[in-house]
């Protein structure tokens, strides 16, 4: 079975498949022997080329993935069939997103505004820190979707700027 | 003399909890208060009785003084402890509270106000003998102001005088741009606090930050339980706290001690408080910062190395009780280290995180302590601070303590939300915190622009389609898909196992 993970832009495809009573995975040249050990309450015991890890894995939606493994957790983005769309940059370009969860205080601009690169746009806070959203680049605010008070998500895009 | 039937606990989250375990501790029935988005808090399942305040916002629930004090005398409380923030500091709301009857678990609401008008507290400070930063806090105008930083020396600091909490606060490294700098900190005085009054300091700039603990009683009786180092800051907010400070000695301890007594008897305070100082390492003179008139979030190393427990004091000095013990009778033992687990980014500059809880495994173990307010399965939302855990260690020394919290903060375990862990084990292990030499610009300096690990191992990789391959990830949910698969291993309860593990 094949399987795709982005990290911080970077892919990693590894495929898992049977040998014996446990896996061969390959992730790019190497290949590794795997024997499951077990796997409950999101905790998974293996040994990977005889060295016993335990990793606690949580399933957070259809495609994020967070790993606890050796002292560190990474999150990674699987990477499926299903879809792959709006995930091609995020903010990049003229699209502003919500760099954290929280309200919007105050919108300085509107629909039609011409702004330069580096103008405040809105206003958020959360958790008693407030934050100033400025505009990536000059142009035309195309399409504003903030209005003071509203409660919006991480990487929600608040602004589009065409 | 007897001690409270019921507390009202005021507060949210880790200190809430901690508090509520004090209450138990003494024989009091504690009382728990919440807003709508806390119904399932983990401080609201370990109280005897839970009032709902309202909806999520601070003003209209635990911010809500009128609410507060009904909720206390609805369920029959005879005192309130405030915890820290929302109302611990609020003397109206001492006041209020015991024109109602109630007791409030905390100083006299006028040392609350002598504490709380910077520019007033600066004043008494000095006439008491304590040292204050070289400073002035009447600036008339602007010509005055500028005379008064050439006079102090640049850089100084501009602050509210009414103020806290960073707002209202301004570094100006050059007289050119005092005035700008000097108007900017007004609005925002005048903004946050309806006082647009300033105060000038000499800006202290690698200082190191260390507050002295005080008790005192309503009998005369005023004690200082040693220091606390805090100077591994960001954003003016402490995140790793430890005791005894790697800078102190026996002499600067005891100076610092006294003067931090001198200025608790100053105001009249009883209860538990916090003089803040800033020590300037190279000459190792200390001043006055400001005093927390309230239960600090760092309060537990303090309880590690005095083996007293603050909360209960707190109740127990509220119900009239005298200290049993004086100065001289105070022994510290060993280190004890404190580590903010919080729900944020420090790869984004310490931006707040929201999300479900979807694993949270806590360390344990000899000498190590977590106090929290949440549990898997919490939701960890934009409406309040985003202090998840704290994770004190204590040890015979400061080497074994600051392995032992290595260890602590390797066996946790956060997923769903992210956290700055990474970041703490990333401070504990950089060589100028180990010398314990970290100044209050430790973070800007040495770990500017910091970024997790970025390379994935395999073993990552794989656990994470070991436990694909195992649940089937069809379900949008939290928790894995057991239903998707009934021959899932996820699903059994018992677990799984195979290949002889």
């Amino acid at each position: 079975m094949k399987f795709t993970y982005t990290s911080n832009g970077q892919e990693h495809t590894l495929t898992l498949e049977k040998h014996g009573d446990g896996y061969r995975a390959r992730i790019g040249e190497q290949t590794f022997e795997v024997e499951l050990l077990g796997a409950e309450n999101g905790a998974v015991h293996f040994r990977l080329d005889g060295v016993p890890h335990r990793a606690r894995v949580a399933l957070d939606g259809p495609q994020k993935r967070w790993v606890a493994v050796a002292g560190r957790t990474y999150t990674l983005e699987k990477s499926g069939p299903a879809r792959r769309r709006g995930h091609d940059g995020g903010a990049g370009g003229g699209q502003v997103a919500a760099p954290m969860p929280g309200q919007i205080r105050a919108v300085l601009v509107a629909e039609g505004d011409e702004v330069v690169q580096g103008q405040p746009l809105l206003l958020m806070e959360a958790m008693k820190m407030e934050i100033r959203i400025a505009a990536p680049r000059a142009g035309i605010v195309a399409v504003l979707r903030a209005a003071v008070g509203a409660t919006v998500n991480k990487d929600d895009v608040l602004v589009e700027i065409a | 003399m007897p001690l409270f039937d019921r507390i009202l606990i005021a507060n949210r989250g880790e200190i809430a909890v901690r508090l509520l375990r004090a209450c138990r501790e003494l024989g009091i029935s504690p009382v728990a208060v919440y807003s709508e988005v806390d119904r399932e808090a983990l401080h609201v399942r370990l109280a005897d009785e839970a009032i709902l305040l309202g909806p999520a916002a601070p003003a209209e629930s635990y911010l809500n003084m009128e609410k507060v004090i009904a909720a206390a005398l609805q369920s029959g409380a005879a005192a309130v402890h405030p915890g820290y923030g929302f109302l611990s500091e609020n003397a109206g709301f001492a006041r209020r509270a015991a024109a109602a009857g109630l007791v409030f678990i905390g100083p006299p609401p006028g040392a609350i106000d002598a504490m709380g008008d910077k520019a007033a507290a600066r004043v008494l400070m000095q006439s008491s003998g304590v040292p204050v930063v070289p400073g002035v806090q009447d600036v008339a105008d602007d010509k005055a102001l500028a005379k008064a930083a050439k006079d102090i020396g640049f850089p100084v600091l501009v602050k509210a005088a009414a103020g806290g909490g960073g707002k209202g606060m301004r570094v100006v490294n050059a007289s050119a741009d005092l005035l700008e700098s000097a108007a900017a900190a007004r609005r925002e005085a005048l903004n946050a606090f309806g006082d647009d009054r300033l105060i000038l300091e000499k800006y202290v700039a690698r200082g190191r930050h260390v507050e002295i603990q005080v008790l005192a009683d309503q009998h005369g009786n005023t004690v200082h339980l040693f220091e606390r180092e805090c100077s591994v800051q960001r954003r003016h907010q402490k995140i790793i706290e430890e005791t005894p400070s790697p800078l102190l000695d026996d002499d600067l301890r005891s100076a610092m001690g006294d003067a931090a007594v001198a200025a608790a008897q100053a105001v009249g305070y009883t209860n538990a408080g916090t003089v803040e100082f800033i020590v300037d390492p190279d000459t190792r003179a200390f001043y006055f910062l400001e005093m927390n008139t309230r239960l600090q979030v760092e309060h537990p190393i303090t309880e590690a190395i005095t083996g007293l427990d603050l909360a209960q004091w707190q109740i127990r000095i509220a119900a009239g009780e005298r200290l049993p013990f004086q100065q001289a009778d105070l022994t510290p033992h060993g280190h004890a280290i404190e580590c903010r687990l919080y729900a944020e980014d420090p790869a984004t500059g310490f931006l707040p995180s929201t999300g479900t809880l979807l694993a949270f495994d806590l360390p344990s173990g000899p000498g190590v302590r977590v106090d929290s307010g949440v549990t898997e399965g919490s939701e960890i939302s934009v409406h309040y601070d985003p202090l998840m855990a704290k994770l004190i260690v204590h040890a015979g020394d400061r080497p074994a303590a600051l392995r032992r919290m290595q260890t602590a903060l390797s066996e946790t375990v956060v997923l769903g939300v992210t956290t700055n862990r990474e970041f703490l084990l990333d401070v504990l292990q950089h060589p100028v915190f180990a010398a314990g030499e970290a100044t209050t610009r430790f973070i800007e300096e040495h770990l500017p622009n910091w970024r997790p690990a970025t390379s994935v191992p395999p073993a990552a990789l794989i656990a994470a389609a070991l436990a694909e391959l195992r649940a089937p990830a069809s379900s949008n949910g939290a928790t894995p898909a057991a239903d998707a698969d009934p021959y899932s291993p996820w699903a059994r309860p018992t677990g799984f196992r195979m290949g002889g593990g």
